[in-house]
């Protein structure tokens, strides 16, 4: 066992060295070969996905020879229909562990509270048209939260002398959903929704926040799927696929030379008023949201929604996939089923051939392996960094920089594999959150 | 025949303008740095009459509100055993002094000469299209009116000057006697004795130039020198005001000398050379028809001894009269000491042990203390000029809390390398600013790279390896308290101080020194009345021969309107292309706004006043733009001002590229002296004992109103929305 470890980390450690060096690996026999694959057989969903139980995905059998563009958003099709599948009266997603669940102690958590309103690095807030902020939530699942509490990752100490190289291991998913709070008088039947309980808004620091200690909680809130973000590792792919989801009438996409000053739909969608023109779409709100009545939980101002890429970018193999496959998908899946109402924004991942996850790593410095939806972001997950060149894809947030926005007292933490998870960055830096009761 | 020499310290010093005639002296601690005995750290200017007592926010402003102006102080030192080849760093020497000994004799007084020009509007342009600095001085290709040419110099300003025509601004030519008695402001050289510098000896219009005369032996007056202030007769209107005074120099009684800067004037003329109020601002950097009362020129000094004898000091140092520190305890990341030794390390063999035959030496270990930790300490202190979220406020302060031993990551994956190969790379890489010219982004200079990635292997020690004498250390100190890196043009000095030809190649002379500035000793004894005195002078990479007024005018005209428009800009060049509104949401082009020169330039600040306010007791209140007074609220497309032409609008515009400034670029030359200075708290007056003393507030702001945007956290971009100022 030892000496398979060591081989790992040689592996690991050649890994890095390819990386560092961005070159192509000579002897690979992973490679993509996507474009001729787009152009003569469209990108499709099995038939054997639909009609009976969708297949349990196998990340450990991920094509490793010829794999195409095609794959990787078939898998993310996979298993977003595969989460969302309905196992003893929920969709299979609600029985995933809670991002809490990484602490021994709360190992089983599975108490899916609403408890995100920030969005990542813009800070923002979404505000839906009735005034309401956007909850998420963030979920693991076993192969997950297992590595973690295996490694003892949750221990800052342990993850600071964490091997850099190690990844996270083929399986391992984490889920990020968000959630629009339906309205009494609001027709949500094309969306999923549920019973929620939410935590509720306060006053921190002067502006609406759900604060880290002690949030009011509201039960049993009617809330609706709107966005939907599925990362896993996949054999080949320890930087994950990141896929994501979204409710097809959440937000109009911006055309091509979209005029900042031109509208971007003339029609209303869930994020967006008609004819508001695109400079007024997509602005962050930090610093400025604030309260109209706190016992409504209603804030201001309305938040304005418009996707800047369309499928996320990336080539025209990449854009034709993800077109075809959601058009075959929606032909397919059963017309009763609210899921036809939601697409694939897009999926990114490494093309392997020209560079792997390694320490250190940044897509803003070197990007040359990154590949499919190139700019993916989800209107109602990253609504604001969408604009923000730096920030405009998964892996600009999800690296293996090192973290040094640490408190202090706090050991910097060195750049590493594993820091690809927030789950256990914010663990690291913001210390042990304690779930709440059920 | 003496062996000690002597040097005067600072090579070059700075005097910054003021609205009031009284003044401070500059700092002589560097910024940011900690210094001993107090938690103030460096950079705070010092109480005249004092050694070295640092000004509290009391000192600001004078008693009718006016900013008071920065002197800056010179000193003579003697090297009494340095041999006959100088090298770098000298013998820790001693400030000679009246009733100091020098090999014997007692100095019983020391004459000083000056001399301050202004030579801005006959220079050639920074040409803020071509944005390609320093290189627009070697042979290169330039077309007008359709016709294309090889030249070696950027167009020059004023083309059309004294002309019925439109003149070739590439074919001008910059000697012409009409260019150089009309566009120059040449006050002429000023002598002072310190054994009567009680009053001040002014550069102005309606004094007559006076220099030590080595053939008598002492001060000459000479009424034949040609003293120039062009477009002097005139009225005041609208920020246009005659410029007939440039400075003072004054003595402390211990033999010192003090030189004073101009008021922070601008004043507009015609092509005839009249003043002319009317004339419009129209661009940031290069602004024909118009001067300002900034100035540079040389100090000279000679000992006289008790026995009748006098020693001149061979060797000259500079004066530059600039904009005023309004941030003067926040160091740049680079600053213009980096730029500067990096000529010298590299240009000049300056320490063969740090870098020879074109190459950072591997077995070279850096001082963490000297070498290393300005660069984090700078980082650090962003923060206070800024808006940096406070997930970046967190990991910058962070910097500074790391000590010798090796970092606890690989920081220098998080450093843009300075070999060109990431200059277009945004976030992660610092310093996330603006970069030099043609560069998108910042980077530091090579050998502050090369310190950061020694300690970054574990290769630094604590303790100095350049141990400076008290004069040499004054030559740097002065140096790492202004703005490097980004010359385009930059507010202190520019680009100049990268070519070798600026320098006296002499340097190995004791009698010279290092960072000596190659100035030609003038003979003011041929000065006529009919003939302008000082001519076109140092072309960068070309001609070493610097005058008077030769440093200053490469810099803005005014310097107002660069001051006014560097808040924060797009990347230029933009690593996607121009900017349109067709590209926009491309994701090709980065839409992000960065900061100019944020440690030279303010950008956004928190107050003292907000923080006295603030209902959470000490916590740091929201920020505000330093420039915040009635026009500074963002317009976008806004018509060309008067007097410009009307096909000269942006290209491309929007609201959120236009905070933090006046949109009129004529408004900040009425209101450049109600920007609030920076500093920290325990150095205001009133500061609670209790709040944190590594505060960094704003204070003595003369803007009673805020009418400018809302401060939002940065990531901005271009087509943000703008929101009213903090009620």
């Amino acid at each position: 066992m030892k000496t398979c470890k060591v081989t790992i980390l040689l592996i690991c450690a050649f890994m890095f060295f390819i990386a560092c060096k961005d070159q192509p690996k000579k002897d690979s026999k992973i490679k993509e070969d996507t474009k001729e694959m787009a152009v003569n057989i469209p990108c499709s969903a099995p038939s054997d996905w639909f009609g009976g139980s969708i297949p349990v995905p196998a990340p450990e059998k991920f094509p490793q020879i010829d794999v195409t563009n095609c794959d990787f958003h078939q898998i993310s099709w996979q298993y977003f229909l595969w989460l969302t599948e309905e196992v003893n009266g929920t969709p299979r997603f609600e029985s995933l562990y809670t991002d809490k669940a990484i602490l021994p102690e709360f190992k089983d958590d599975q108490y899916h509270i609403l408890d995100l309103i920030e969005q990542a690095l813009s800070k923002g807030i979404l505000i839906d048209k009735n005034n309401r902020a956007v909850y998420g939530n963030i979920m693991i699942n076993e192969i997950y939260r297992d590595y973690i509490l295996d490694n003892k990752l949750y221990d800052p100490e342990t993850m600071n002398g964490f091997d850099p190289t190690a990844d996270f291991p083929v399986g391992a998913l984490s889920a990020k959903a968000t959630w629009k709070i339906v309205q009494p008088d609001e027709d949500a039947s094309n969306l999923y929704t549920k019973k929620a309980d939410i935590e509720l808004l306060t006053l921190v620091d002067g502006f609406p926040r759900v604060p880290k200690n002690n949030p009011k909680i509201q039960k049993n809130v009617e809330v609706a799927l709107v966005g939907f973000h599925i990362a896993v590792v996949v054999e080949g792919h320890s930087e994950f696929i990141w896929a994501s989801f979204e409710f097809k009438d959440n937000a109009p996409n911006f055309a091509a030379n979209q005029d900042p000053n031109g509208i971007v739909s003339d029609k209303d969608w869930l994020f967006y008023d008609a004819n508001t023109i695109a400079r007024q779409t997509n602005n962050d709100n930090v610093g400025i949201a604030k309260f109209i009545d706190e016992n409504a939980q209603t804030v201001s101002p309305v938040t304005q929604v418009a996707r800047q890429y369309i499928n996320g970018g990336g080539d025209e193999t990449n854009q034709k996939n993800i077109t075809n496959l959601n058009e075959n998908v929606a032909s397919q899946i059963s017309a009763q089923s609210v899921w036809r109402n939601y697409f694939e924004v897009g999926a990114v991942w490494f093309n392997t051939s020209k560079g792997t996850l390694a320490p250190n790593w940044n897509p803003n410095v070197v990007d040359s392996m990154v590949t499919g939806s190139i700019k993916l972001s989800n209107a109602t997950i990253e609504t604001f960094t969408q604009k923000v060149r730096s920030q405009n894809q998964c892996f600009s947030c999800h690296n293996s920089n090192a973290m040094t926005n640490v408190p202090t007292g706090m050991k910097l933490l060195g750049g590493k594999n594993i820091n690809l998870s927030h789950i256990l960055l914010n663990n690291y830096n913001d210390g042990k959150e304690i779930p709440l009761p059920n | 025949m003496s062996n000690t020499t002597l040097r005067i310290h600072p090579a070059i010093g700075m005097a910054r303008v003021g609205n009031s005639k009284e003044y401070y002296l500059g700092p002589e601690t560097m910024a940011a740095q900690p210094q001993e005995g107090t938690v103030i750290t460096g950079g705070l200017p010092i109480k005249p009459g004092t050694d070295s007592t640092t000004i509290t926010s009391a000192d600001l402003r004078d008693s009718d509100g006016r900013l008071k102006r920065q002197a800056a102080r010179f000193k003579i030192f003697q090297y009494p055993e340095e041999g006959d080849v100088y090298s770098y760093p000298a013998p820790a020497g001693k400030e000679v002094l009246i009733g100091s000994m020098i090999d014997g004799k007692k100095v019983i007084d020391i004459i000083w000469t000056t001399h301050l020009a202004n030579k801005k509007a006959n220079c050639w342009e920074i040409d803020e299209d071509a944005n390609q600095g320093i290189a627009l001085y070697k042979e290169h290709e330039a077309t007008y009116d359709g016709q294309t040419f090889q030249v070696k110099t950027p167009p020059l300003r004023n083309p059309d000057f004294a002309s019925e025509e439109k003149q070739n601004p590439y074919k001008v030519n910059a000697s012409d006697p009409i260019r150089l008695s009309k566009l120059i402001i040449d006050a002429g050289p000023r002598a002072i004795k310190a054994s009567e510098g009680t009053s001040a000896v002014p550069f102005d219009k309606n004094s007559i130039a006076s220099y030590y005369d080595s053939v008598s032996e002492g001060i000459l007056i000479n009424e034949k020198y040609p003293i120039q202030f062009p477009a002097s007769e005139g009225i005041s209107s609208d920020g246009s005001d005659p410029i007939s005074y440039l400075g003072e120099l004054r003595t402390e009684p211990n033999g010192r000398l003090l030189v004073l800067g101009g008021h922070g004037l601008a004043c507009a003329f015609d092509d005839k050379g009249n003043f002319d109020a009317t004339q419009g601002l129209c661009k940031d950097v290069d602004n024909n028809n118009w001067l300002d009362d900034t100035s540079d020129g040389p100090v000279t000094a000679v000992v006289v001894f008790e026995d009748g004898t006098k020693q001149p000091i061979e060797g000259s140092a500079w004066v530059v009269a600039t904009d005023p520190a309004y941030a003067p305890q926040t160091l740049n990341v680079v600053s213009l000491w980096d730029d500067m030794y990096n000529t010298w390390l590299e240009k000049f063999n300056l320490q063969p042990d740090v870098y020879a035959n074109g190459n950072y030496i591997a077995s070279y270990i850096p001082s963490f203390k000297e070498d290393v930790f300005p660069t984090l300490n700078a980082a650090h202190m962003q923060m206070w000029n800024t808006n940096l979220p406070e997930q970046a406020i967190s990991a910058h302060q962070r910097m500074k809390s790391l000590t010798l031993s090796k970092p606890g990551f690989d920081i220098m994956q998080f450093i843009r390398n300075p070999d060109g190969s990431q200059e277009d790379v945004g976030a992660p890489l610092m310093p996330l600013s603006l970069g030099d010219a043609a560069k998108s982004f910042l980077t530091l200079s090579p050998q502050q790279y090369f310190f950061l990635k020694q300690w970054n292997e574990g290769k630094c020690k604590q303790e100095t390896n350049t141990p400076l004498g008290e004069g040499e250390l004054l030559d740097k100190t002065i140096l790492v308290n202004c703005l490097g890196g980004r010359f385009s043009p930059g507010i202190d000095l520019t680009f100049i101080v990268r070519d070798p030809l600026f320098y006296n190649s002499d340097w190995k002379n004791p009698a010279i020194g290092a960072f000596r500035v190659n100035y030609q000793p003038q003979n003011y004894n041929t000065a006529t009345t009919e003939t302008p005195f000082l001519g076109v002078g140092y072309i960068p990479l070309q001609s070493g021969n610097v005058e008077p007024g030769d440093l200053c005018k490469f810099m803005a005209i005014p310097w107002h309107t660069d001051y006014n428009s560097c808040a924060t800009h797009t990347p230029d060049p933009n690593p996607g292309g121009k900017l349109n509104k067709e590209n926009l949401y491309s994701g090709d082009v980065n839409t992000t706004l960065f900061w100019s020169w944020p440690a030279q330039r303010p950008v956004a600040v928190y107050t003292f006043e907000d923080l006295m306010a603030n209902t959470d007791i000490g916590k740091l209140p929201e920020q505000r733009y330093s420039l915040r007074g009635k026009g500074t609220g963002a317009v976008e497309n806004m018509p060309p001002p008067p007097g410009c032409p009307m096909h000269n609008p942006k290209p491309f515009d929007m609201k959120a590229m236009n905070v933090g400034r006046y949109q009129n670029r004529r408004d900040f030359l009425t209101k450049w002296m109600d920007i609030g200075i920076i500093m920290q708290g325990p150095a205001i007056e009133g500061y609670p004992s209790d709040f944190d003393t590594d505060y960094f507030l704003e204070v003595e702001s003369g803007f009673i109103t805020d009418e400018s945007n809302k401060v939002i956290f940065w990531p901005n971009v271009v087509d943000d929305e703008v929101y009213p100022p903090k009620d």
